[in-house]
C-alpha cells in the first residue's frame, strides 16, 4: 500500500511520456491517454481516501528514500488529513479539466502532456515532506503553467504568463532563503531538510544577525515564508497577477489555477509557515487577519466593478481566499477547520464557475457581461440554456455561501473561529458576505434575465460531455453542503494537531 | 402520543422529497408533478395536525415541549470538543405555527394547481413551492439559531427563484435581486449575532440561550464597547427586519409581487416574512435583556404607518396587498416591541390566514379578468361571487371589524401599545408608537375598502380596456383581451381554498374555546386558549433543561406547573404591568380602534361608492406624489447608495488596482528589474567579457533564453529537457 503515493505522483508523468513518445499520434488518442491517466489517478485517490486512517494526525502512506545523501535530502512523501483533501481535489479537477479541454485544437499533444505534468507537480507539492523536494516541485509546477498560459492563452497571454512566473518566482526566492536558513539552523543534520522535523517551534529562541542588527530567527524567516506563500494565495497586496493570469489562461488552466494552485499557498501556511514558526505566526496573526480581511473586502469590491466574467470570478477568488486567511489567522479549531474546508469548497465551486465561463466562451467567443460599448454581452440566457442555468445557479450559490451548499459551512466555521480572536474584523468581514452575494447575483441578473439577445439565440445548451463533467462538481457541492462530515472527519485530527500546537504559543 | 423521528420528520421531509422528485423528474410526471407537491404538503399538514391536536387537546399546558437533538457534524480532536447539533423544539407556539404554515401552504398549493395551469412556468413553480414550504417548516421546527439561519437562507433562495420565475422580464430579475440582497443585509447581521452568541455560550440552542439569560451570564459582558446582549439582540433583530421587511429594509417586499400571485401569497402570508417575527418572538428574552424593545416598537410603528399611507394611493391590486402586508408586519413587530408577545404571535397567525386568502382572491381575479389595475376593474361582485365573499371576509378581518380575527389580534396589540406609550411611564416620546399604530388602523380600513369598492362594486370597467388596453401585458405575459368574463363556479381548486381560509377570518377561532371540556378542566374560567397557551418564554424554567437524542422514543415527564405562576409573563418582561391600567388601556384601545376602523370604512364608502367625497389625491398633489414615489426609498437606495456610492467605490478601487497599483507599482518593480538587467547585461558584455570571465550575466541570459524559446515556439525542446530532468530523478531514485 505504501507505493500508492508513488503511483499517484508518477502516473501522470508516465501518461505524458507515453503521449509524447508515440510518433504521429492522432489528437484523439492523446486525449484518451490523458483521460485514462487522470481517471486512474482519480480512482487511486478514492482508494487512498478509503484506506485513510482518520483517527490519527500522523503522516500516512509514507515513502522515504535517500536521494542526495551528502545533504540528507530524501525523496520523502506522505499525506495527512489536510493533504488527503487536496489530493482528492487535485485528482478530481484534473479529471474534469481533461474532459473540458477536449475542444482544444492547438498543439494537442503538448497541451495534454503539460497538463499531466502540472498535475504531477501539484501532487508533488502536496506529498513532499522534504524541503528540497517540496521546493523542486513548487518550482517545476511553474513551468507547465507558464507554457499553458503563454501558448494556449488569450490575446495578452505572454504578458500574463511572464507576470505569473516572475511574481511567483519572486516569492519562492524568499522561501528558498528561508529553507536554506532552516537547513543551517538545524545544524545540517540528518533531518535538516525534513519539513516535519522542523515543526513544533524549535527556533523560538534563535536569533539571527544581519548587518549588525539582531532579529528573532522566527520573526524574520516567518515573513520570508509568508511572502512565498502569500503571493501564491494570493493575499492583498500580492494579488494583481491573478486577474491577468485568469483572464488569459485557457479554461482548464484557470480551473486548476483557482482550484488547486491557490491552495498551495494556504497549504504552505498550514504545513510550513505556521508549524515551523508558531510563535511568529501567533505574534503576527492580527496582521495576517487584517490582510485576509482586506483581501475579502477589496476582492469583493473589485469583483463588483468588473465587466469581464472571468475577471469577476478571479477577483472573487481573491475574496474567498481571504476567508481562508481569516480562518487560518484565527488559529482556533473552528477557524482552521473552516479554512481547510473552505480550501476544498472554494476549489469545487470556483472550478464550477470557471468551467461555466469556459462553456459559454466556446459559444460566444467573448466574456463581456457588459460590452465595452455599453450594450449587454448576453441576455436571456436562462431561456435559451436551461441546463446551463441550473448548473450556474448551483455554482453561484455555492460560491456565495448559501446554506445547503458547500460554501456556507466553511464560511460559518471561519466566522466562528475568527470571532473568538478578532471581533472587529468579524464585524467588518460580514460586509464581504454581502458584497460576495451582490456581484454574483448582479452578474447573473445581467446575463440570464431579460429578452434573448439575437446572438444568444444561436447558442446550444450544454452537451452530454459538458453535463458529464459538471455533474461530479454539482454532487460535491450539494452533498458536502449537507453532509460535511466526510471531509471534516478526514482533516480534523491533522488540523487539531496544528491548533493544539498553535495554542501553546 | 409518542414522538419519534417518524412522527416529526415527515413534516419537513415530505415537501423536500417532493422538491427533489419534481426537480429531477417533474417534466416527465403528469401535470408536471403539481399534485405531488400538493400531496406532500398535505402529508405535512396531517402530521402537523397530530402535533397540534396533542398539544392543544392532549397536553393543555404552557410548559409542555418536545426537544430532540442529533449531531450534524463535529470537530472533536484530542481534548477539544466542538459539536454542531441540530434538533427539533416543539412547544405550543411551534405546534400552532406548524399547523398554520402547512395548512395555508396546502391551500396555496391547491390553488396554484388551478392558477398556474397552462402557464409555461408551471413545472418550475412546483419545484420551488414545496422547497419553500419545507424550509419554513424546518425553520419553525429548529431548536437553534444556526439551523434557523440555514432554513432562513434557503427560503431567501426560494423567494429569489419564485420572484424571478418569469425570467424573460428584466423587471423580474431586478425584483428578485433586490429581494435577495435587501434581505441579505439583515441576514449577515443575523449570522454575526449567531456567531457571537455561539462563541460566547458554546451553543445557539434556544433553551441554552434562555438558560444563560436566566443565569445572568450576559451581565457585564461587552463587545465593541456596547453591551453584549444589546449587540446580539440588535444583530438578530436586524436579520428579522430584513426578512420581515421592516423599515428601512422594506423595499424588497412590494417588488416581490413580480412572481406569480400564489407565490406572493406564500411569501407574504405563511412563510418568509413571518420568519422575522418568529425569530423576534423566539429571541424575545434576549431583546428584553438587550433593552432594544423600544427600538423594535418604533421600527414596527413606522413600518405599520408608512406602508399604510403608501397603500392608499396604489392602483395595482397586488401592490395594495403588498403594502398592507408591510403594514401588518409592522403591527407584529410593534407587538413584539411593546411586550404584546401573545398578540403579536396571534396576529401572525390571523394575518397569515386572511392575507393568504386576499392574495389568492387577487389571483382569482387576475386569472379571471387578466387585469390587476383597479381603475380597470369594478363591478366584479356579479361575476366572481365566491371570490367576492372570501375577499370581503378577509377585508373585514384586516380592517379590524369586531368579530373578525384581525380585530382580536390587532386590537390587543393596539391596547398594549396604548399602555406602553401613555401609561407605563416610558419615555414620553414613545407615545409615537400607539399614535402611529392607531393611525395605521384607520388607514388600513380605508385602503382595504377602497380596494374592495374599486374592484367589486360600481360599474364594470373591464370592457373599456379594449381600446387603450391593447398591447398591455399582465403578469403572465398574456395579452389583455377585455373578453367576456365568465361567471365563476364553485371550483375545488379555484375558490374552495379561498372559502376555507375565509372561515378562519372569524374571530371566535382565536378567542374562544376549542373544546370547552379540556380547557375547563385545566384552567377553569380562563377560556381563551390562544392567550393561555402562548406566552413569552420564561427563561428560568430552562436552566436544568434536558434534551433527548433524536433516535430515542421520548420519555417525557409532564409537569403541570401552576398556571398562575407563568401567567402574564411577569417577573421577567420588565416592570410588572399595572393590571388596572392595562385593562383600561385595552378598553380604550378597543373602543378607539372600532371607531377608527369604521371611520376608515365610511370614508372609503363616501369616496368610492357614494361619490359624495372626492378622492383626496387631487387635493394634495404633493403628498400623493410622495406616496406614489413610496417616499423615494427606491431612488435613494438604487440611484444614490448603490449606483453612485457602492458602484462608484468599486469602479474606483478596481481602477486603482489595475490602472495604478498593478501598472505602476508592480510593473514598475519589473521595470526597475529590467533596468538592472540591462545594465547587468551591459556590464556583462562590456566589462566582464572584456576581462574574460563569464559569470554574472548567466542568470540574466537564462531568462532571456526562456523568453526566446517561448516566443519562437520551440516548446518541444524545452519539453524534452524537462522530461530528461524528471527522468534523471527517477533514475537516481531507483523506484
Amino acid at each position: 500500500m505504501n507505493g500508492i503515493l508513488n503511483w499517484i505522483l508518477w502516473l501522470p508523468i508516465i501518461g505524458a511520456v507515453v503521449a509524447i513518445a508515440i510518433p504521429n499520434v492522432k489528437d484523439n488518442v492523446v486525449r484518451w491517454i490523458t483521460l485514462c491517466t487522470t481517471s486512474i489517478v482519480l480512482v487511486l485517490t478514492v482508494v487512498l481516501y478509503l484506506k485513510f486512517d482518520t483517527s490519527t494526525a500522523a503522516m500516512q502512506f509514507v515513502v522515504k528514500v535517500p536521494w542526495i545523501e551528502q545533504f540528507h535530502i530524501n525523496y520523502h512523501l506522505g499525506i495527512d488529513g489536510i493533504t488527503m483533501l487536496m489530493t482528492f481535489l487535485n485528482a478530481l479537477l484534473f479529471f474534469i479539466c481533461t474532459l473540458s479541454s477536449w475542444t482544444v485544437e492547438k498543439n494537442v499533444k503538448a497541451y495534454f502532456a503539460l497538463l499531466l505534468m502540472l498535475q504531477s507537480s501539484v501532487f508533488g507539492v502536496f506529498f513532499s515532506l522534504d524541503f528540497f523536494l517540496f521546493y523542486v516541485y513548487w518550482e517545476v509546477m511553474l513551468l507547465p503553467m507558464f507554457f499553458l498560459i503563454g501558448i494556449w492563452g488569450g490575446e495578452n497571454r505572454e504578458y500574463a504568463a511572464i507576470k505569473f512566473f516572475l511574481y511567483t518566482f519572486f516569492g519562492s526566492i524568499f522561501m528558498l532563503v528561508g529553507i536554506i536558513a532552516l537547513y543551517y539552523a538545524s545544524g545540517k543534520g540528518v533531518d535538516s531538510f525534513s519539513i516535519l522535523a522542523h515543526q513544533g517551534g524549535k527556533y523560538v529562541n534563535e536569533t539571527v544577525s544581519i548587518f549588525g542588527h539582531t532579529f528573532s530567527f522566527e520573526h524574520l524567516f516567518f515573513w520570508f515564508m509568508f511572502l512565498g506563500f502569500a503571493i501564491k494565495v494570493p493575499v492583498f497586496p500580492f494579488h494583481t497577477w491573478l486577474p491577468h493570469a485568469h483572464v488569459q489562461a485557457p479554461t482548464a488552466v484557470s480551473v486548476i489555477l483557482a482550484g488547486v494552485l491557490l491552495k498551495m499557498g494556504t497549504y504552505g501556511f498550514l504545513r510550513i509557515a505556521f508549524p515551523i514558526f508558531p510563535q511568529a505566526a501567533v505574534h503576527f496573526s492580527s496582521i495576517i487577519a487584517w490582510l485576509g480581511l482586506i483581501s475579502v473586502i477589496y476582492g469583493a469590491f473589485c469583483a463588483m466593478a468588473q465587466d469581464d466574467m472571468k475577471k469577476l470570478i478571479a477577483y472573487s477568488s481573491v475574496s474567498h481566499m481571504g476567508f481562508v486567511m481569516l480562518g487560518l489567522s484565527a488559529m482556533t479549531t473552528q477557524g482552521m477547520n473552516g479554512a481547510v474546508l473552505q480550501m476544498f469548497n472554494h476549489g469545487t465551486s470556483t472550478a464550477m464557475m470557471f468551467l461555466l465561463v469556459g462553456i459559454l466562451y466556446e459559444r460566444s467567443h467573448h466574456r463581456w457581461i457588459v460590452k465595452p460599448d455599453g450594450s449587454k454581452g448576453y441576455g436571456g440566457l436562462s431561456t435559451k440554456l436551461p441546463k446551463y442555468t441550473v448548473v450556474f445557479i448551483i455554482g453561484m450559490f455555492a460560491s456565495l455561501g448559501l446554506p445547503g451548499l458547500s460554501g456556507f459551512i466553511s464560511e460559518a466555521l471561519i466566522f466562528l473561529g475568527i470571532y473568538q480572536k478578532f471581533t472587529t474584523i468579524t464585524v467588518i468581514a460580514v460586509v464581504g458576505l454581502l458584497i460576495g452575494a451582490a456581484y454574483l447575483l448582479w452578474m447573473f441578473k445581467r446575463m440570464f434575465f431579460g429578452e434573448v439577445n439575437p446572438e444568444t439565440e444561436e447558442y446550444d445548451d450544454m452537451n452530454a460531455r459538458e453535463v458529464f463533467y459538471m455533474l461530479p462538481l454539482c454532487v460535491c457541492v450539494v452533498v458536502f453542503g449537507i453532509f460535511p462530515s466526510p471531509l471534516l472527519n478526514v482533516m480534523k485530527a491533522s488540523v487539531g494537531q496544528l491548533v493544539d500546537l498553535m495554542a501553546k504559543f | 402520543m409518542e414522538y419519534t423521528v417518524g412522527s416529526i420528520a415527515p413534516i419537513f421531509l415530505s415537501p423536500v422529497i417532493a422538491f427533489v422528485i419534481n426537480a429531477f423528474l417533474g417534466r416527465k410526471l403528469p401535470r408536471q408533478g403539481d399534485w405531488l407537491a400538493t400531496l406532500s404538503i398535505f402529508i405535512s399538514f396531517i402530521y402537523s395536525a397530530r402535533i397540534f391536536g396533542d398539544f392543544v387537546f392532549g397536553n393543555f399546558a404552557t410548559d409542555f415541549f418536545i426537544h430532540k437533538t442529533f449531531t450534524w457534524f463535529d470537530l472533536n480532536h484530542a481534548a477539544t470538543i466542538f459539536k454542531v447539533d441540530m434538533g427539533v423544539y416543539i412547544d405550543n407556539m411551534t405546534a400552532i405555527m406548524l399547523l398554520m404554515v402547512s395548512g395555508v401552504a396546502f391551500l396555496i398549493h391547491l390553488f396554484s394547481t388551478w392558477y398556474m395551469d397552462h402557464d409555461e412556468k408551471h413545472g418550475r413553480f412546483f419545484v420551488f413551492l414545496p422547497l419553500f414550504t419545507s424550509a419554513m417548516l424546518g425553520l419553525v421546527l429548529s431548536d437553534n439559531l444556526f439551523s434557523l439561519f440555514i432554513f432562513w437562507e434557503i427560503m431567501g433562495f426560494c423567494s429569489y427563484s419564485l420572484i424571478g420565475i418569469y425570467n424573460q422580464k428584466e423587471k423580474a430579475g431586478d425584483a428578485s435581486l433586490k429581494a435577495f440582497m435587501t434581505t441579505r443585509v439583515g441576514d449577515v447581521f443575523l449570522l454575526l449575532g449567531i456567531v457571537a452568541l455561539w462563541m460566547f455560550l458554546g451553543s445557539v440552542n434556544y433553551v441554552d440561550i434562555y438558560a444563560a439569560i436566566a443565569e445572568g451570564k450576559f451581565a457585564g459582558q461587552t463587545v465593541l464597547g456596547i453591551s453584549f446582549a444589546t449587540f446580539t439582540a440588535l444583530c438578530i433583530f436586524l436579520g428579522a427586519m430584513g426578512k420581515s421587511a421592516q423599515f428601512p429594509l422594506h423595499v424588497w417586499l412590494p417588488d416581490a409581487m413580480m412572481g406569480p400571485t400564489p407565490g406572493s401569497a406564500l411569501i407574504h402570508a405563511a412563510t418568509m416574512v413571518t420568519a422575522g417575527v418568529w425569530v423576534s418572538l423566539r429571541m424575545y428574552p434576549l431583546m428584553v435583556l438587550g433593552d432594544i424593545t423600544w427600538f423594535i416598537a418604533v421600527v414596527g410603528a413606522i413600518t405599520a404607518f408608512g406602508a399604510a399611507t403608501v397603500a392608499t394611493v396604489q392602483t395595482d391590486i397586488k401592490a395594495v396587498l403588498a403594502y398592507s402586508t408591510l403594514s401588518q408586519l409592522g403591527y407584529m413587530i410593534m407587538g413584539v416591541g411593546v411586550g404584546s408577545y401573545n398578540a403579536a404571535f396571534m396576529h401572525l397567525i390571523t394575518h397569515a390566514c386572511f392575507k393568504a386568502c386576499l392574495f389568492l382572491s387577487a389571483g382569482s381575479i387576475i386569472h379571471s379578468v387578466h387585469e390587476q389595475e383597479m381603475p380597470k376593474l369594478g363591478g366584479l361582485r356579479k361575476y366572481l361571487p365566491y371570490t367576492h365573499f372570501a375577499m370581503m371576509a378577509c377585508t373585514l378581518a384586516i380592517a379590524g371589524i369586531p368579530f373578525f380575527s384581525g380585530f382580536v389580534s390587532k386590537d390587543r396589540i393596539l391596547g398594549d401599545a396604548l399602555y406602553y406609550g401613555f401609561m407605563s411611564g416610558q419615555n414620553p416620546l414613545l407615545a409615537i408608537v400607539p399614535i402611529l399604530g392607531f393611525a395605521a388602523a384607520g388607514l388600513t380600513a380605508f385602503y382595504m375598502f377602497r380596494m374592495m369598492f374599486l374592484t367589486f362594486y360600481g360599474e364594470n370597467r373591464t370592457h373599456d380596456n379594449h381600446g387603450h388596453g391593447h398591447g398591455h401585458k399582465d403578469a403572465h405575459g398574456h395579452e389583455a383581451h377585455g373578453h367576456e368574463i365568465h361567471h365563476e363556479h364553485l371550483d375545488v381548486r379555484q375558490n374552495v381554498p379561498l372559502l376555507i381560509l375565509a372561515v378562519f377570518t372569524l374571530g371566535f377561532w382565536f378567542c374562544g374555546t376549542l373544546t370547552g371540556q379540556s380547557f375547563g378542566k385545566v384552567f377553569g374560567a380562563k377560556t381563551e386558549w390562544f392567550k393561555v397557551l402562548v406566552e413569552a418564554p420564561v427563561v428560568e424554567k430552562f436552566v436544568d433543561h434536558k434534551r433527548e437524542d433524536f433516535s430515542r422514543v421520548d420519555t417525557r415527564e409532564k409537569t403541570h406547573l401552576e398556571h398562575a405562576h407563568y401567567h402574564h409573563q411577569t417577573g421577567y418582561a420588565g416592570p410588572n404591568p399595572d393590571e388596572h391600567k392595562l385593562h383600561s388601556a385595552h378598553t380604550i384601545g378597543a373602543i378607539a380602534s372600532i371607531f377608527i376602523a369604521f371611520a376608515g370604512v365610511f370614508l372609503a364608502f363616501l369616496m368610492y361608492i357614494k361619490g359624495s367625497v372626492k378622492p383626496w389625491a387631487s387635493k394634495f398633489p404633493g403628498i400623493t406624489k410622495t406616496l406614489e414615489n413610496k417616499y423615494g426609498f427606491d431612488e435613494f437606495y438604487i440611484d444614490i447608495l448603490i449606483k453612485k456610492g457602492l458602484l462608484g467605490l468599486n469602479r474606483g478601487l478596481a481602477w486603482i488596482d489595475m490602472g495604478i497599483y498593478d501598472r505602476y507599482v508592480v510593473d514598475g518593480m519589473a521595470f526597475v528589474n529590467r533596468v538592472l538587467y540591462k545594465s547587468a547585461k551591459w556590464f556583462d558584455n562590456v566589462v566582464v567579457d572584456a576581462i574574460g570571465v563569464d559569470g554574472t550575466g548567466v542568470a540574466v541570459n537564462l531568462f532571456n533564453l526562456v523568453l526566446r524559446i517561448v516566443q519562437s515556439g520551440k516548446i518541444q525542446f524545452y519539453f524534452i529537457m524537462l522530461i530528461m530532468v524528471l527522468a534523471s530523478y527517477v533514475w537516481t531514485l531507483n523506484i
